[in-house]
C-alpha cells in the first residue's frame, strides 16, 4: 500500500513535472500570447479607426479646398469675361469713332478736291475769256499799276 | 597761306582795271590769271568772274531787273518801265526780258529779293483761292 503510494506519487510527480508543468507553462504562454494578439488587434483596430477617420477628415479637406479653388477660379473667370468683354466694347467703340472721323475727313477732302476742281475750272474758263478780250490799254494799264509798285 | 575768297579776289581785280584803258587791260588781265596760278585758285575763277559781276554793278549802280509779260513789251512800254525803276530805285537798270504766256497780261518784276506780281494769273489765283475758301 505504502509502494503504491509511493509509487502513485512518484507518477503525480512526473506527470506533473514532466507534462502538466510545461503544459501549463504553455497554456499560460498561449492565454498571454492571445490576451496579447487580442489587444494589438484592438489596438490595431483602433489605429485603422483612427486613420479612417484622418482619411476622412482629409478627404472633406481636400474637398472644401477643391471647391474652395473652383469657386475661386469660377469668380476669377467670370471677372475675366467681364474684363474682356468691356475691352471688346471699349475697342469696338474706338473703331467706330475712327471710322466715323475717317469718313468725315474722306467726305471734307473729298468736298475741298472737288471745290477746287470748280475753281480750276472757273479760273481756266475766267483766263480764256480774259486772254480773248484783253486790249492793249487794259494790259498797259496793268503794267503801269505794277511798276508803281516798285519803291 | 590764307586762303583768299572769290570777292576779295574780284574786288581786287575790279580795283585794278578801274579807269585802266584798252590797250593796257590785257597786260593787266594776265597778270591777274598769273596771280591765281601762283596762289593755286585758278579752280576759282568761275566764282571770282560772278562776284566781279555783282561787284561792278554793286559800284556803277546797276541794278539787273527781270521782267516776265505774256507777250514781248513794245519798245515804249520796256522805255517806261526802265524810266519808272531807275527813279525809284535810283540805279541804272538792266532789263532782261522774259515771255510766259501763262500770266496772260500783265506783268511780274524781280530785282534783288523782290517780286512783285502784277499779272492777270496772279489774280486769277487770288480769285480762285477766295472762292475756294
Amino acid at each position: 500500500m505504502i509502494a503504491q503510494l509511493i509509487n502513485f506519487a512518484i507518477v503525480l510527480f512526473v506527470l506533473w513535472r514532466f507534462a502538466l508543468k510545461p503544459l501549463l507553462k504553455i497554456m499560460n504562454k498561449r492565454s498571454s500570447d492571445i490576451e496579447k494578439s487580442l489587444e494589438n488587434a484592438k489596438e490595431i483596430e483602433e489605429k485603422l479607426k483612427e486613420a479612417d477617420k484622418m482619411k476622412e477628415e482629409r478627404l472633406l479637406e481636400a474637398r472644401k479646398e477643391s471647391q474652395l479653388i473652383l469657386e475661386e477660379t469660377s469668380k476669377e473667370a467670370e471677372t475675366i469675361q467681364q474684363e474682356k468683354l468691356v475691352e471688346t466694347k471699349n475697342e469696338m467703340e474706338k473703331i467706330a469713332s475712327r471710322t466715323k472721323a475717317e469718313l468725315a475727313a474722306e467726305k471734307q477732302k473729298m468736298f475741298e478736291e472737288a471745290k477746287g476742281k470748280i475753281g480750276d475750272l472757273v479760273i481756266a474758263a475766267s483766263g480764256k475769256i480774259i486772254e480773248k478780250e484783253l486790249d492793249e490799254k487794259t494790259d498797259r494799264r496793268l503794267i503801269e499799276e505794277t511798276i508803281k509798285q516798285v519803291k | 597761306m590764307r586762303k583768299i575768297s572769290a570777292k576779295k579776289y574780284a574786288i581786287s581785280l575790279y580795283e585794278a582795271t578801274l579807269g585802266v584803258k584798252e590797250p593796257e587791260l590785257p597786260a593787266r588781265m594776265d597778270n591777274f590769271v598769273k596771280l591765281l596760278i601762283k596762289n593755286n585758285a585758278l579752280s576759282q575763277a568761275p566764282k571770282i568772274m560772278a562776284a566781279f559781276d555783282e561787284y561792278a554793278k554793286e559800284r556803277e549802280g546797276i541794278l539787273d531787273v527781270e521782267v516776265k509779260s505774256a507777250k514781248l513789251l513794245a519798245q515804249a512800254e520796256k522805255e517806261k518801265v526802265i524810266h519808272h525803276l531807275q527813279t525809284a530805285l535810283n540805279k541804272k537798270i538792266h532789263l532782261k526780258e522774259i515771255v510766259d504766256h501763262k500770266l496772260i497780261g500783265g506783268i511780274v518784276l524781280y530785282y534783288q529779293d523782290n517780286v512783285i506780281d502784277g499779272s492777270i494769273q496772279r489774280r486769277l489765283r487770288v480769285l480762285r483761292d477766295n472762292l475756294i475758301s
